[in-house]
């Protein structure tokens, strides 16, 4: 249900309607605490479509919970959250976002319990508020963003984050 | 800005002075335990594999395990009461078999989730297992008999402890005083800790029950109840040290033992 969702978005995103304002690509890059990578990730935005007060953005982010693994070795959990998201309002916005984050984490392995990498999906739907101005500027958002760990475990989370709109 | 400069440099070079310590305690030195392994706030739940030998690894003393007991008997480090708190199960450690908390894992972090610990995979899994110490905090949830539940706790304490030959690396905490003879009654080499709810209570049973020392928070003890406590030739182990000043402050107490959850900061401290 998740992926069909967002399969439907990423056909609006990508579609082209008669409705459609030109716009440049405008570009956020912000701090996410919390949210969709777990404990805070750095973001990159791209604003993709505006028809009137709505606008449509996807978003790519990068983050880890440590470099180290339990060796003390450079072994880095990576976690990368794409999403798409759909905002109304003019300065202030109501959003919607519908992603998948892809998660590297290194466990101890159950067998020789060496450091191993284990590599999973899992779904996050994001629910909140949105400041953003409608050319340029400092955004802010806060959201409820539950994480569907591996696609069978829902875990209520929230996100803060802040950024620039250029 | 020659000034400037001369005073930057003064200030970096202050910065980066090893502070030194006096440490006077029964033990000559402080041994340098984890607490769960790597401590409440870093992203491995305490008492997994993972924390616990990221800390041995970092080159501590040994680490502090929380230790419950499943129905059949096997002991498993874990900390809260009730597993739902932070695991995807529901109910007492004492309420399932090892075989059902085999495919238990932490999920208070999403994405982090990391299985539940035995000590016997714990310490099959350990290298030079004899260069560190555990402490082991009994956590006693009995779902039924406790008289029972105790008996059984302290056999598989025996049967694991003789099969690694860990007699001279472990010591045991409790807050239950009862529990504490009983163990002390198996095997009068354990070295026991009690863990009071004030010093004074602590200093009396210790000297009662004649056990190894003291284990207390580290608020509610003084520089001053440590020397009386050396003075009654009784060890203390103290935590909810839980940031690097509370480290520095630990040890100008001259414990015996500190229970970090900043481990890599003490070791650097006391290296």
């Amino acid at each position: 249900m998740q992926k069909l969702l967002f399969i439907i978005l990423l056909c609006f995103c990508f579609s082209t309607t008669a409705q459609e304002e030109l716009i440049d690509k405008k570009k956020i890059i912000f701090i996410e605490l919390g949210g969709a990578a777990g404990y805070g990730s750095i973001n990159y935005e791209v604003l993709v479509k505006k028809i009137k007060k709505m606008k449509l953005s996807a978003r790519v982010g990068l983050s880890s919970y440590k470099f180290k693994d339990f060796q003390n070795e450079f072994n880095p959990d990576i976690t990368v959250p794409i999403s798409i998201n759909t905002y109304y309002g003019y300065n202030h916005h109501i959003e919607l976002g519908l992603g998948q984050v892809f998660t590297s984490i290194i466990y101890a392995d159950k067998v020789n319990y060496e450091p191993t990498r284990r590599n999973n999906f899992s779904t996050v739907i994001s629910i909140g508020y949105r400041f953003q101005k409608e050319t340029h500027g400092t955004i802010f958002k806060f959201a409820y963003t539950p994480i569907i760990q591996n696609n069978s475990i829902l875990t209520h989370w929230f996100s803060v984050a802040v950024g620039q709109f250029f | 800005m020659k000034k400037f400069l001369y005073t930057l440099l003064i200030i970096l070079y202050s910065s980066c002075q090893k502070e030194t310590f006096n440490i006077n305690n029964l033990n000559g030195n402080i041994l340098v335990m984890g607490h769960g392994g790597m401590g409440v706030s870093h992203p491995y739940p305490m008492n997994t594999f993972e924390s616990i030998m990221h800390c041995l690894n970092l080159g501590t003393d040994g680490t502090e395990i929380d230790v419950q007991m499943t129905k059949d008997g096997v002991l498993v480090a874990f900390h809260d009461k009730d597993l739902s708190n932070k695991t995807n199960k529901c109910g007492l450690v004492n309420d399932f078999y090892w075989s059902d908390l085999q495919s238990a894992y932490y999920t208070s972090v999403p994405y982090l989730n990391y299985s539940i610990l035995s000590l016997e995979q714990l310490f099959s899994n350990i290298d030079n297992i004899y260069q560190h110490k555990f402490i082991f905090d009994c956590k006693l949830y009995p779902n039924n008999d406790s008289l029972f539940f105790y008996q059984s706790f302290i056999n598989s304490f025996r049967e694991i402890i003789n099969k690694y030959s860990l007699q001279n690396n472990v010591y045991f905490e409790s807050q239950n005083p009862d529990f504490l003879i009983k163990l002390k009654n198996d095997n009068p080499q354990y070295k026991l800790f009690i863990y009071p709810p004030s010093f004074e209570t602590g200093l009396e049973t210790a000297l009662n029950l004649e056990l190894f020392g003291i284990t207390i928070s580290t608020d509610k003890i003084s520089k001053q109840q440590i020397e009386i406590a050396h003075s009654n030739n009784l060890f203390i182990s103290i935590w909810n040290v839980n940031s690097k000043n509370e480290n520095i402050s630990a040890i100008n107490k001259n414990p015996d033992c500190i229970q970090t959850d900043k481990p890599r900061h003490l070791v650097n401290l006391l290296e």
